[in-house]
C-alpha cells in the first residue's frame, strides 16, 4: 500500500482515501473542506486517487509491488485472468441449455411436420413431371403424418381424379374432384374447376351427350381461348353432332374450329393424332374413343383420296 | 398503434435481454476482451449492459457491438424453425408451438443494438476510418440505421423484426430451397 500526503492538513494517508481536487491532492476530511467552501469546484473534476499496489477487484495488496492496468485501474493477475476469461454465471448457462434442448425435442416433436412437407413439395414436382402415381403416394403419406390437416387429404383425391382422367375414368374422376372441393377449402379452386370441367366432358362425351358435350366444350374454350386442346375439343364436339345429326353446318363448323385448333397447336405432337380422330369422325360418321381408334390405326389415319 | 411501457415489454420480452447481453459477453471472451461488469437483465434502465475493456483494434469494437444482431437473429431462426412448417404451411397450433414462438421472437425483438453500442461504434469508427479499415467505413450507415430502428420501436419495429427473421424469412427459404 502506497500512502500519500495530504497538501490541506498534511497528514499521511492511503492513497484509497485520497482526492484530487484541481491537481491538489487532499483527504477526505479536507476535501469536504474546500468543496463545501468552493462553490465554482465542478464536482465531476473532483477524482478518487487509486493505488496502483491495490487491486480494485479483490482489494489484495501488494506492498509496493505496481500492478498492471486494466480499463486504466490496477489489477492483480488472478483478477485480470478472472476479467479476461469471465465465465458465464451457472444460471445463464442453464437457461441457454434449456433453450436448446427446448428446440430439439420440438424439433423431434414436430419431425412428422417436416417429412410431411418435404413429401408434399416431392409430391408436387411429381405431379409436374406428369407421374400422378408417385404424387398420390408422396401425398398420401404426408397426409398420413399430418392426419388433422384436410388440404393434404384432399389433394390425395384431387391427384386420383387426375389418375382416373388419364385412364380415361371420367365418371370416377368427376367424383373424385367434387369430393376433394370441401377438404381444399378453396386452395387450387382454378385448377380445380380446369379439371372438373374436363371431366364433366368427358363424362358427357362417354355418356353419348353430345349437345352437352358441345356446350361445356365451348364454355372450356373461352375460359382457355389459347389452348389448342380445348379448341379442337371444340370441333371435336362438333364432330360428334354432325355424326349424329348429318347436318352440315355441324361439318363446317368442326372443320372452321379445327383450322383455329391448328393454328393455336403450332408444334404439339398430340394434336396430330386429336386432328385425324376429328377428321375420321366427319368423314365416317363413326364416334370412337382414342383407345380404339390407336388400335385401329396405329399408323395414323388420313382421308382417302378421292378418284 | 398502441402504447406499452418499455418495461413491461422488458419482462415480456426477458429472453431476447439474456441473450442480447450473452452475446456481447461472448464476443467480448472470443476476441478476448476483459469483462469487468455484466448484467443479464434487470427491471431498471438499462436492462442489462457489459463493461468491458478499451479494445485494441476496430474488429474486435464492431463485433462486440453487432454480436446481438448476429446470435439474436440466428437463435431466433433456430428457435422459431420447429414450429414453422406446422404453423405457417399446415396450421397446426398447439401449446408448445406458442412458447417457442414467444422465445424465438423475443429473442429476435432485442437483436438490433442500442442506441448506447451504436455510439460507442460511431466513436471507434471515427478513429479507425482514416486508415480506411472496411468495417469502420460500413459503420457509418450501420449506425444510422440502428438509430432509425430503435427510434422505430414505438412502431413495434422490433416486433415486426422479430417475426420476420423467425417466420418470414425461412418461409421464404423453405418456398425456394426445399
Amino acid at each position: 500500500m502506497q500512502t500519500v500526503k495530504c497538501e490541506g492538513c498534511g497528514q499521511q494517508f492511503p492513497i484509497n482515501e485520497t482526492f484530487k481536487i484541481e491537481d491538489i491532492t487532499l483527504c477526505r476530511t479536507c476535501g469536504e473542506k474546500v468543496a463545501s467552501e468552493r462553490k465554482d469546484i465542478d464536482i465531476k473534476s473532483i477524482k478518487q486517487q487509486t493505488d496502483p499496489t491495490i487491486c480494485v477487484n479483490c482489494g489484495k495488496d501488494h506492498q509496493n509491488q505496481q500492478l498492471p492496468l486494466l480499463a486504466g485501474l490496477p489489477v492483480c493477475p488472478q483478477c485480470e485472468t478472472f476479467f479476461r476469461h469471465r465465465p458465464f454465471p451457472d444460471w445463464v448457462k442453464v437457461f441457454l441449455f434449456g433453450m436448446f434442448a427446448l428446440v430439439v425435442c420440438t424439433l423431434v416433436w414436430n419431425m412428422r411436420f417436416i417429412q410431411a412437407y418435404v413429401e408434399m413439395k416431392s409430391s408436387f414436382r411429381a405431379f409436374i413431371r406428369h407421374d400422378p402415381e408417385k404424387a398420390i403416394e408422396l401425398m398420401n403419406s404426408a397426409s398420413k403424418h399430418v392426419p388433422e390437416n384436410s388440404e393434404l387429404r384432399g389433394m390425395v383425391v384431387f391427384y386420383q381424379g387426375v389418375l382416373f382422367l388419364q385412364q380415361d375414368k371420367s365418371a370416377e374422376a368427376l367424383a373424385a374432384f367434387n369430393s376433394c372441393r370441401s377438404l381444399l377449402q378453396g386452395k387450387i379452386d382454378k385448377t380445380l374447376d380446369r379439371f372438373t370441367l374436363s371431366a364433366a366432358i368427358s363424362v358427357a362425351f362417354d355418356s353419348k351427350d353430345y349437345d352437352r358435350f358441345l356446350a361445356l366444350s365451348i364454355k372450356n374454350y373461352n375460359e382457355n381461348p389459347d389452348d389448342a386442346h380445348t379448341c379442337a375439343q371444340v370441333a371435336s364436339a362438333y364432330a360428334c353432332k354432325f355424326a349424329v345429326t348429318g347436318d352440315e353446318q355441324f361439318r363446317e363448323k368442326s372443320l372452321k374450329t379445327l383450322e383455329t385448333a391448328r393454328t393455336l397447336s403450332r408444334t404439339d405432337p398430340s394434336f396430330k393424332e386429336y386432328e385425324q380422330r376429328i377428321l375420321h369422325r366427319l368423314y365416317s360418321r363413326e364416334i370412337i374413343k382414342r383407345k380404339e381408334f390407336l388400335k385401329r390405326f396405329p399408323n395414323g389415319w388420313k382421308e382417302p383420296q378421292k378418284e | 398503434m398502441f402504447f406499452v411501457p418499455g418495461y413491461i415489454i422488458t419482462i415480456l420480452t426477458f429472453p431476447g435481454v439474456i441473450v442480447h447481453e450473452f452475446a456481447h459477453m461472448l464476443f467480448c471472451k472470443l476476441r478476448g476482451v476483459a469483462v469487468l461488469d455484466v448484467c443479464f437483465f434487470s427491471l431498471g434502465n438499462p436492462a442489462g449492459y457489459v463493461v468491458h475493456e478499451e479494445t485494441k483494434d476496430f474488429t474486435t469494437t464492431f463485433l462486440i457491438s453487432v454480436g446481438p444482431f448476429i446470435v439474436n437473429s440466428l437463435l431466433c431462426m433456430f428457435i422459431c424453425f420447429p414450429v414453422l412448417i406446422p404453423i405457417r404451411i399446415f396450421g397446426v397450433v398447439d401449446k408448445f408451438s406458442y412458447v417457442l414462438l414467444w422465445l424465438g421472437i423475443s429473442i429476435g425483438m432485442h437483436a438490433f443494438p442500442s442506441t448506447g453500442d451504436a455510439y460507442s461504434l460511431f466513436q471507434q469508427a471515427k478513429k479507425s476510418v482514416f486508415a480506411l479499415h472496411p468495417l469502420a467505413i460500413i459503420s457509418f450507415p450501420l449506425v444510422i440505421a440502428i438509430y432509425i430502428v430503435n427510434a422505430l420501436r414505438i412502431f413495434w419495429f422490433d416486433y415486426i423484426y422479430g417475426v420476420a427473421i423467425g417466420l418470414g424469412l425461412p418461409s421464404f427459404l423453405l418456398r425456394h430451397l426445399i
